[in-house]
């Protein structure tokens, strides 16, 4: 059992310029931090859901997420670029921020209604704002506060 | 302004639009101080599920959601489609558009009749009547049409050769077969009527006034328990759904203690409703059944004793009276008034000196409303939907048999306009026979009859189809100069249309 949010999981992204960019990147860390057991699937799964419908959201954040059998624990995981990324969001504008999750087809439930919550604070720009420029204490803060 | 709002969020994935979407709303409600229940219908399952009551007080519905959900719940109520991203961009837009462009939702059986009505959406009598209809269509086609095959058998040459007798040879095995199949029309005619009020009452009260108005119905048309001739028909059944309807509405408001409320729905609405509902119709429709058709029938062997040489006069009424109410009350006394008025006068004078004047109207009259819908919607191709044509068209098939139940559908749509096309153009059928001195000695009462039965008339053949397709005509006329043309807009649009053509992108508001 892996917790939903841990500090390891703020990553930087200095490399990316692109969406496509932006998801191998997603895919390899959390590949790396072991919440998914194929980076190569679970990128293909953001990308496909992505074309769905775009993940962008507004005030330069997206929330790319796919839910797949790959993934193996429910995990949230904050990515900022060092280059604004082009992402159809609702506002228009750039996305410095990826909220990514990784969902289980069938993890435990409990750790799944994190993740839901954890979305709708989302909506929440105190929350939003400590995501994207919050040092590592606030943001765990945020999260703890939602999730606790 | 303070509206009550609920909503559905759902997407894909199941974990973060849906329950952005309904925070987003949550948000908004709190801003705008509005009231609103939003279920979420994500991976964990539905949450926070919306009750029967939470519909029913709501101003609109609004689903936003990237999958199908399942609108059932919701027919009858104004309900606006959208996408979750519309209420995580602007909720308090969305709820605004909702509220402003919503359409009252009916699925896919009752659409037909939302769209031929115009603007529904203000008028709930309507909309409880279409929602009944849309349950009672299905029905009173299937039984119709195996009762109008059946009915064409029924019918026996007598001694002369005339093809005038009518029943069903059971000693023959087609004949028997036929035999049942009448029965079972016949039972379908008879839970059509409950069936209707059933769903009429479900749209006005939910569940619980189901069983009430079922009951109720059936015991306003049935004519053992009122101690009558005849029953209510359709009119009474109407009459019921809404009594009860509204009853079960009322009871619903009432301050119930709370440990009497998981019994409310399953057990106290429905029987303090079918108590209430059987009072009714026991001393209030009962009574007045059999005491307006005893006046009736006063009033129509007074007229014929005294007016008996107006034939069209007596034959108009008569006509008027079988177009009235299709099989109701009013339809029967006019069938039993020209049955007895001719077995009374040929047990006096003898066949040549009989009255014929009553029972031929009444079968010149029988089929001219489902037949005149049928042509109406033949005529007036644009002011039916495909629902309605096939509606029509089994009006056809009954109608050609003399089965007039194929009009009730339209009928109880649309009473007003129905009862007046129905009772000029009966009315003037009935006339036209009075006037031309036919004589309808049995057979089928359309303009078939003609053909499968035998009708005596001035001019071979001839005389019983003019006046016959004269009513039907006149009829269709009425109905198709009334009916406005089909417009389309009323259709639900589809969540694709909604949200290509829906807000601006207007910047989201961000919350304290």
């Amino acid at each position: 059992m892996k917790a939903v949010f841990k500090p390891e999981h703020i990553l930087l992204d200095t490399e990316s310029k692109t969406k496509l960019q932006a998801f191998a990147f997603i895919a390899s860390h959390v590949k790396a931090l072991g919440y998914v057991s194929d980076a190569k699937i679970y990128e293909a799964g953001l990308i496909d859901r992505e074309n769905q419908s775009s993940t962008g959201f507004t005030g330069g954040i997206a929330i790319p997420h796919c839910k797949d059998a790959v993934a193996l624990y429910a995990g949230l995981f904050v990515v900022r670029f060092s280059h604004p990324i082009e992402w159809e969001t609702m506002d228009e504008q750039l996305v410095n921020t990826a909220v990514a999750l990784s969902i289980p087809e069938d993890g435990d439930d409990s750790n799944i209604r994190l993740l839901t919550k954890l979305s709708r604070s989302m909506m929440r720009k105190p929350f939003r704002d400590a995501l994207q420029k919050g040092d590592v204490n606030q943001v765990q803060d945020v999260i703890a506060i939602v999730i606790a | 302004m303070s509206y009550t709002i609920v909503a559905i969020t759902a997407c894909a994935t199941g974990i973060a639009h849906t329950y952005m979407a309904a925070e987003a709303f949550e948000i908004a409600a709190e801003d705008n101080a509005f009231k609103i229940k939003v279920e979420t219908q994500g991976s964990i399952g539905a949450e926070n599920i919306l009750t029967e009551d939470d519909i029913l007080n709501a101003d609109v519905v609004i689903i936003a959601s990237d999958i199908d959900i399942d609108l059932t719940r919701f027919v009858g109520k104004k309900l606006y489609q959208t996408r979750p991203k519309m209420a995580i961009k602007d909720a308090m837009a969305l709820v605004e558009i909702a509220i402003k462009e919503g359409v009252v939702y009916a699925d896919e059986d009752s659409e037909l009749s939302y769209i031929s009505l115009g603007k529904t959406s203000e008028n709930s009598f309507i909309k409880h009547i279409m929602s009944g209809i849309s349950y009672m269509i299905p029905m009173v086609i299937s039984a119709g049409l195996l009762l109008a095959i059946a009915n064409i058998y029924a019918f026996q040459k007598d001694d002369l050769g005339h093809l005038v007798t009518w029943g069903f040879d059971k000693s023959d095995p087609i004949g028997n077969l036929m035999y049942h199949l009448f029965l079972v029309g016949k039972i379908g005619f008879t839970l059509m009527i409950p069936l209707f009020a059933g769903f009429v009452a479900n749209s006005i009260a939910s569940r619980p006034a189901i069983a009430p108005a079922m009951i109720g119905a059936y015991i306003a048309n049935d004519p053992s328990f009122l101690g009558t001739d005849t029953g209510g028909g359709f009119l009474s059944a109407i009459l019921v759904a809404f009594l009860v309807g509204y009853f079960v509405r009322y009871l619903k408001m009432l301050p119930w203690p709370k440990i009497l409320k998981p019994l409310l729905p399953i057990m106290i609405l429905p029987l303090l409703a079918t108590l209430f509902i059987t009072m009714v119709v026991f001393y209030l429709i009962g009574g007045p059944i059999a005491s307006g058709m005893g006046a009736l029938y006063e009033w129509l062997t007074w007229l014929t004793a005294n007016y008996s040489s107006s034939t069209f006069i007596i034959g108009a009424i008569i006509g008027a009276m079988i177009g009235f109410d299709f099989g109701g009350p009013v339809n029967k006394t006019a069938l039993i008034f020209g049955t007895a008025v001719f077995t009374d006068t040929v047990a006096k004078y003898g066949i040549e000196g009989a009255n014929f004047v009553p029972a031929t109207a009444a079968q010149a009259a029988i089929s001219v409303a489902p037949l005149g819908i049928f042509l109406a919607s033949i005529l007036f191709k644009n002011k039916f939907t495909e629902t309605e044509k096939v509606s029509a068209n089994s009006a056809f098939g009954m109608g050609i048999v003399g089965v007039t139940e194929g009009a009730i559908p339209f009928a109880a749509a649309n009473p007003i306009q129905m009862i007046t096309a129905s009772v000029i153009g009966s009315a003037l059928a009935g006339g036209l026979v009075g006037i031309f001195n036919v004589k309808f000695y049995g057979g089928i009462g359309s303009p078939l009859g003609t053909f499968v039965g035998y009708i005596e008339q001035p001019i071979p053949f001839v005389t019983w189809l003019f006046c016959t397709l004269s009513g039907i005509t006149v009829t269709a006329l009425i109905i198709g100069f009334w009916r406005k043309p089909i417009v389309e807009l009323n259709k639900l649009k589809t969540k694709q249309e909604i949200s290509e053509e829906s807000i601006s992108i207007k910047k989201i508001k961000e919350s304290p």
